[in-house]
């Protein structure tokens, strides 16, 4: 399912790619390495809800487990109080939206994540595709929790079920090939942050500089600590 | 020297071509504050890219494999940039090819020039001098990592290819904001020189650039062949924002930053960011597939990706090959003694450090000066020892000398040529050290003339002893 390349395009590249062919004419093939290994984090993964937890929290998220689903009522005033949240906007996916209507119930104005709406709000809700032990990542998708949610207001709240976590990143990134990405594909690894200035970690640059996870559907007594 | 000033009273510093790398290194060497923020940082990253590696399994096997991926990739890379094409167009994206600088930055043109331009941090760029290029076209560009747009503020090149701005602190980039904001004419035009209030203030600048531009320009981290995207690796979300608000995205990505599939992405990111800043993954990964689907809220509505030559293919296929292995991770500079002395403007060039001792004299060839670089190391190894795709930098180094020496003086040659002639006999052997204790005393290292006198700056010769080893041989005393 090739595109055929235009004229100049096809014309461009042959003259492009002439000097490189000659000059490896002389170069034998070498095979790639077969299987590629993965990077295995000493200490390892078993427990991948406690993992994700202490990955994340390092990256300087806030993580609330909770055996409901979706976020609880207390937990969600509390963090509307505290960051001043009274405009919010929520990506398509139906977790977020859920967020958003309890939201909404709560007396703050909530509208899907335009960009002009996004640069407003003071919150922005999505759901993750998956959640990545290893490293605390969250993956979202641009066809399914979009863009801008997670990344112009100054706070992001990620909603997902526990049986999105996924041990690492490979886990996320070997699949690809097979369908391919989607047009938007970014695994979110706590707040921004910058080292810029004097190499001293400042958070929130031009993305949030809060990440609140939230993992729904967690079997109480699943973890050492307490759920929410 | 030229001298110019960043509009905060400081000196610009020279550049290649415009004063030698002694006369740069001098000028680093007499910066105390420099030097000093140079080692702390680089000392910094280097702790981090241990530690970091220290918490993985086996990262010497690593190391193994993510060369053997890059070599498998160079000697397929034409039929791998051939798919990485093809699917770039069948995503509905548009693919330019740039044999050179020239070519790379008239493409651009046409479709930014005028145009307002958020960039993401970009050594394609900044190698292929875009942004100069685009502002003289009459766009507005604007840098939108953080330590990028204060050296644009600045008027100077990175110092760092990871840590831009890492020669200034927090006074001299609140001098440069308040400076940028008198210009706008934003009142109160001055900035706490506090590294959050600093952030805050970059934040709400840049997001009115990000809101309004038309254009967004990135390098790339990665490409993948097997599916035609993008990765891109931040941290503060610039690189988000660039590739998802303006209408138009451009790409400009050297030829050899191709992997072919996602098991290779995968080790070699997680290579990457460890090497780098010492973190599992960076803030943000952002993989870019193409342009926006009509159900989606953003995203630009066209991708061009530039892939670029510019000197690159001189090098495959050479003895100089495996540097086009290089990840960009800045590992090289950050054990560097040479690096960790003078910081990155002594290089005078777009890559510094080792890496960019290499990199210059072949991608600059023409540039005065360029191939100077390749004396900027002590041929330690320490760069060999954190590269992480295992780059054998200090052979290329000597192989670089050896070419720049094919080109001394006539006169420097034949000097050299008669010494190791006269040494590879005997006679001629005994003769010279012979001659070496009948003088003495006499050899004076002041004495010696330019470049000599320089080197034996510091330096003093021993005396030879008075009768040599042969002579206390044959007389039967040893």
């Amino acid at each position: 399912m090739t595109t055929p390349p235009t004229t100049s395009e096809a014309t461009e590249r042959a003259a492009f790619l002439a000097p490189l062919r000659r000059a490896l004419a002389g170069v034998a093939p070498v095979p790639a390495p077969h299987p590629v290994p993965e990077l295995v984090p000493l200490g390892g993964t078993d427990d991948l809800l406690a993992a994700f937890r202490a990955a994340a929290t390092a990256a300087g998220a806030e993580v609330v487990l909770t055996d409901g689903p979706t976020v609880p009522p207390d937990v969600l005033a509390a963090w509307c109080a505290a960051h001043a949240v009274h405009r919010a906007v929520t990506s398509a996916a139906p977790e977020a939206r859920a967020v958003g209507a309890a939201l909404a119930a709560q007396g703050i104005a909530v509208g899907p994540a335009s960009p002009a709406a996004a640069a407003a709000a003071d919150l922005g809700v999505t759901s993750a595709a998956a959640l990545v032990a290893s490293t605390g990542s969250l993956a979202l998708r641009s066809d399914t929790d979009g863009r801008l949610a997670s990344l112009l207001p100054p706070v992001h709240l990620c909603v997902a079920a526990v049986d999105r976590l996924v041990a690492s990143p490979a886990a996320i990134l070997r699949p690809l090939g097979a369908a391919g990405p989607p047009p938007g594909l970014v695994l979110v690894t706590g707040t921004s942050r910058t080292g810029d200035i004097e190499q001293i970690l400042t958070r929130r640059v031009h993305g949030p500089g809060t990440v609140l996870i939230v993992v729904t559907g967690v079997a109480p007594g699943a973890t050492a600590t307490p759920t929410a | 020297m030229a001298e110019r000033n960043d509009g905060t009273g400081r000196a610009l510093p020279p550049r290649l071509g415009e004063a030698s790398l002694r006369d740069r290194t001098a000028v680093a060497v007499a910066d105390p504050v420099l030097r000093a923020r140079t080692a702390r940082a680089v000392d910094r990253f280097a702790h981090h890219r241990v530690e970091s590696l220290a918490g993985v399994a086996d990262p010497e096997a690593l190391r193994a494999a993510a060369r053997a991926v890059k070599a498998s990739v160079l000697a397929d890379l034409p039929g791998l940039l051939e798919r990485f094409a093809d699917k770039v167009l069948a995503r509905g994206g548009h693919v330019h090819w740039a044999p050179d600088a020239a070519t790379a930055r008239r493409q651009i043109g046409a479709l930014a020039a005028g145009a307002r331009v958020v960039k993401s941090k970009s050594m394609a760029t900044e190698e292929i001098g875009l942004t100069e290029a685009l502002e003289a076209d009459g766009s507005r560009v604007v840098e939108t990592d953080l330590g990028e747009w204060v050296v644009q503020l600045a008027g100077e090149p990175p110092s760092h290819i990871i840590a831009p701005a890492l020669h200034h602190d927090r006074h001299t980039i609140s001098e440069l904001f308040a400076r940028e904001a008198r210009e706008a004419g934003i009142t109160p035009a001055t900035v706490e020189a506090e590294p959050a209030a600093l952030a805050a203030h970059a934040r709400a600048r840049l997001r009115e650039e990000f809101l309004a531009a038309e254009v967004g320009i990135t390098g790339a981290n990665f490409g993948v062949a097997e599916t035609g995207s993008i990765v891109l690796v931040t941290n503060e979300g610039n690189g988000r924002l660039v590739t998802s608000l303006p209408p138009v995205h451009v790409v400009v990505m050297g030829m050899e930053r191709l992997v072919a599939d996602w098991h290779q992405l995968d080790l070699l990111l997680a290579l990457l960011t460890r090497s780098a800043t010492g973190q599992s993954l960076t803030s943000y990964v952002s993989i870019t597939g193409g342009p926006r689907p009509a159900t989606e809220e953003a995203g630009p509505a066209e991708l061009h990706v530039v892939i670029l030559d510019n000197g690159r293919s001189a090098l495959l296929g050479s003895e100089m090959h495996e540097m086009l292995a290089c990840i960009r991770c800045g590992a090289c500079l950050n054990v560097c003694p040479v690096f960790r002395q003078v910081g990155g403007h002594a290089y005078g060039s777009t890559y510094p450090g080792p890496m960019g001792a290499v990199l210059t004299p072949l991608l600059e060839a023409s540039t005065p000066g360029a191939a100077a670089l390749s004396d900027a190391s002590t041929l330690c190894g320490a760069c060999v020892d954190a590269c992480p795709v295992g780059i054998p930098l200090t052979d290329l180094l000597l192989s670089l000398r050896r070419r720049k020496a094919a080109g001394a003086p006539a006169t420097a040659r034949a000097a050299w040529r008669a010494w190791a002639a006269a040494w590879s006999h005997p006679a001629g052997y005994r003769a010279s050290t012979a001659a070496a204790a009948t003088g003495r005393g006499a050899t004076r290292l002041a004495g010696l003339v330019p470049p000599g006198s320089r080197w034996a700056q510091g330096r003093t010769l021993p005396t030879p002893a008075a009768r040599t080893f042969h002579q206390r041989w044959r007389a039967g005393e040893v």
